[in-house]
């Protein structure tokens, strides 16, 4: 029996136990984070303050939950402003790529180099850890621009900004981009450089697809190499349910385990990538370990797609002026499902008056829960005649490929019905 | 020095923040050594340390035991960050209206949190406070400057309207927005006002704010009481009940 009490490196509180029993493998993912319940608290609370509350659900994810929220109410209202969505993107662009940072330099790369950490890292990695701490900064600084707070984003409410956003603004963002777009172009190749394992899971990717990009915000939903549905249909898509004895939902397609995040993203979309960081992800791939590249390679993209975007708002004077909205609701519906930067995250709700009368909430950790357990199980029986040593580390590894976001997981509120 | 960072129930937004400082590190590394961080290091220094910075507040048991276990370990205890002063956007749970609202919805009981929510003082002695949700990274430096100084670390006793009169920010009460600024602490320099958005209160209580003034107000705008009630009591039960 293997035991791993507390993952390290990934957010949240997660526990992992492997049994090795004549030959046979038995592997618990478990999730030990206290309870915060946050479809039920948002029960009750005002339109404008759903972003406020649900981008608490994560610290990291936390400027996409604000905007799926706010998208999920805008849809409730049969709101829709192209401009905003726009600038919204831009903001995406930046906190997406803060968290890719994040987990590739300080969470998953220690494990490349074998350190236990960025800081043991340091004496002999010193150049790379600076470079990491200047794109996340200025990545960082761009999304406090537009959203007052870098992390829980003030300004996100359903229908706009609070904030006008100025040419200057704009100005300023492509500036900053630019000046870190070699070092996000350095990511990709770090990362491309890499020797990973090779680990598959017989299951299914999914993300948002639209024809035209590699979409973060909207889109419809859709299984690589196979069907595509409109978020609005989730339910009937993606099969949730409770394994004992854990207490996590877990999600299936068809009975098999759904993976999301930034591989799936790149396989279904793979020839809208830009050409130069196409260069570094030539073709899709099974092998989940590439997670890694593909943040690396968005890392790349949407730094590029991020530039090309402000540039011509700038071009056009399309400025951002705010302007009050106000909605009411007849038990309106409004669903919404984004890309997280660990992939597909879903916000339903239904409105009443002015006040949210119902939640359900998927987000990509939860999607991903069956499917990071079966990649470790196969990556275990690979290592079986392994010391218990290399076992652990591997496990780890194999987890931390996801970038598992373990709060968000655990939102789910438990009701029982009478 | 021995610094430890640990997380309870919460986002995690707060040890992000930390991670934020960037470059910033670097120095703090040079008077610290970051001996346990779980969201950042495999190893786990086991104590005791110097100074434990705690973000989240308990909902489980072993949450507490563990809380309890960090303040025998540590010199110094930190708690950051809104779920670690006051609790938590989480405390809503505990809101009663909450409750009548799930019932209908649901038509089925509550879901039960074996050990509500409660800021870290409510179980062991908590020597600094990190106001804010997250906290300011500006006030995280200044804490190290005078724990390093041994000089003592004020929390700040000015509400956030002080700081947008003094950033000439437009009032968004006089807009008729339901800002929390003029009963909440400062410190944030007033972060979301200037950018259009009301203050939320995720600082906690300004302890000399003029409540009553303020729910007076909000009345004026037209804001129902339960409305009142709920912009109160966001981040952590406090000023009004």
């Amino acid at each position: 029996m293997i035991e791993i009490p507390l993952i390290t490196r990934v957010e949240g509180h997660g526990h992992l136990s492997i049994k090795i029993e004549d030959g046979s493998v038995d592997v618990n993912f478990g999730i030990h984070e206290g309870p915060r319940y946050f479809e039920a608290i948002l029960v009750g609370r005002k339109w404008y303050e759903v972003p406020e509350i649900a981008c608490r659900i994560c610290g990291i994810c936390t400027v996409i939950h604000a905007m799926c929220a706010a998208q999920a109410v805008e849809n409730a209202a049969n709101f829709q402003d192209e401009l905003l969505e726009t600038y919204r993107n831009l903001m995406i662009y930046s906190s997406h790529i803060q968290s890719h940072v994040l987990h590739l330099y300080f969470l998953a790369w220690p494990d490349f180099v074998r350190k236990d950490s960025v800081i043991s890292a340091y004496p002999e990695y010193g150049g790379i850890i600076k470079k990491a701490f200047k794109m996340k900064g200025i990545v960082n600084e761009l999304t406090e621009i537009f959203g007052a707070r870098k992390t829980h984003p003030a300004t996100v409410v359903p229908g706009r900004f609070t904030k006008d956003i100025t040419i200057r603004e704009l100005e300023y963002y492509v500036k900053k981009m630019k000046e870190i777009l070699p070092l996000l172009k350095e990511t990709a190749e770090l990362f491309s450089q890499i020797e990973y394992p090779d680990i598959r899971v017989d299951g299914v990717h999914l993300a948002l697809t639209d024809d035209r990009t590699v979409p973060l915000y909207h889109g419809d939903l859709k299984i690589f190499g196979g069907e595509r549905f409109s978020p609005v249909d989730y339910k009937n898509y993606i099969q949730e349910k409770v394994v004992p004895p854990n207490t996590t939902k877990r999600s299936y397609y068809n009975g098999k385990p759904i993976m999301v995040g930034a591989l799936p993203r790149l396989n279904i979309n793979h020839r809208y990538l830009r050409e130069e960081a196409k260069e570094f992800f030539s073709s899709p791939s099974e092998n989940i370990m590439h997670n890694n590249l593909a943040q690396a390679v968005e890392c790349y993209h949407y730094g590029l797609v991020a530039i090309e975007t402000a540039e011509e708002l700038i071009a056009k004077r399309r400025e951002y002026i705010s302007r009050k909205v106000d909605f009411k609701f007849r038990n309106s519906e409004g669903i919404a499902a984004v890309e997280a930067p660990r992939g597909v995250l879903i916000h339903h709700y239904i409105l009443n008056g002015d006040e949210v009368k119902y939640t359900n909430i998927i987000t990509p950790t939860a999607i991903n829960f069956e499917h990071i357990e079966r990649a470790v199980y196969s990556r275990v029986v690979d290592l079986i005649n392994q010391d218990e040593e290399t076992i652990k580390f591997e496990a780890e590894k194999v987890i931390r490929a996801y970038d598992p976001c373990i709060s968000c997981s655990a939102h789910v509120v438990k009701i029982t019905k009478n | 020095m021995k610094v430890a960072a640990f997380s309870l129930s919460s986002c995690s937004g707060c040890l992000v923040e930390f991670l934020n400082m960037e470059e910033k590190i670097l120095e703090v590394l040079k008077i610290a050594e970051i001996s346990a961080m779980p969201i950042a290091r495999s190893i786990i220094d086991e104590g005791p340390y110097d100074i434990v910075f705690v973000e989240g507040s308990p909902t489980t048991e072993e949450q507490v035991r563990e809380l309890i276990e960090w303040r025998n370990k540590t010199k110094i205890l930190v708690a950051m960050g809104s779920c670690a002063t006051l609790g938590g956007v989480q405390t809503m749970i505990e809101d009663t209206t909450f409750k009548e609202a799930i019932k209908r919805q649901y038509g089925g009981d509550i879901p039960v949190i074996s050990v509500p929510p409660r800021p870290l003082d409510h179980y062991v002695e908590v020597d600094y406070k990190l106001h804010g949700c997250p906290f300011e990274l500006s006030e995280l430096l200044e804490l190290l400057k005078c724990i390093v100084n041994n000089k003592k670390f004020e929390e700040k006793e000015y509400d956030v309207c002080s700081e947008c009169i003094l950033r000439e920010v437009n009032c968004l009460l006089e807009r008729g927005l339901p800002c929390m600024g003029p009963v909440t602490r400062g410190g944030c320099n007033a972060r979301c006002p200037a950018m259009g958005a009301v203050c939320t209160g995720c600082r906690g209580e300004y302890p000399h704010g003029n409540v009553s003034s303020h729910i007076r107000k909000l009345k004026e705008l037209g804001y129902s009481d339960d409305e009142i009630h709920k912009f109160y009591n966001k981040y952590g039960r406090r000023m009004i009940k």
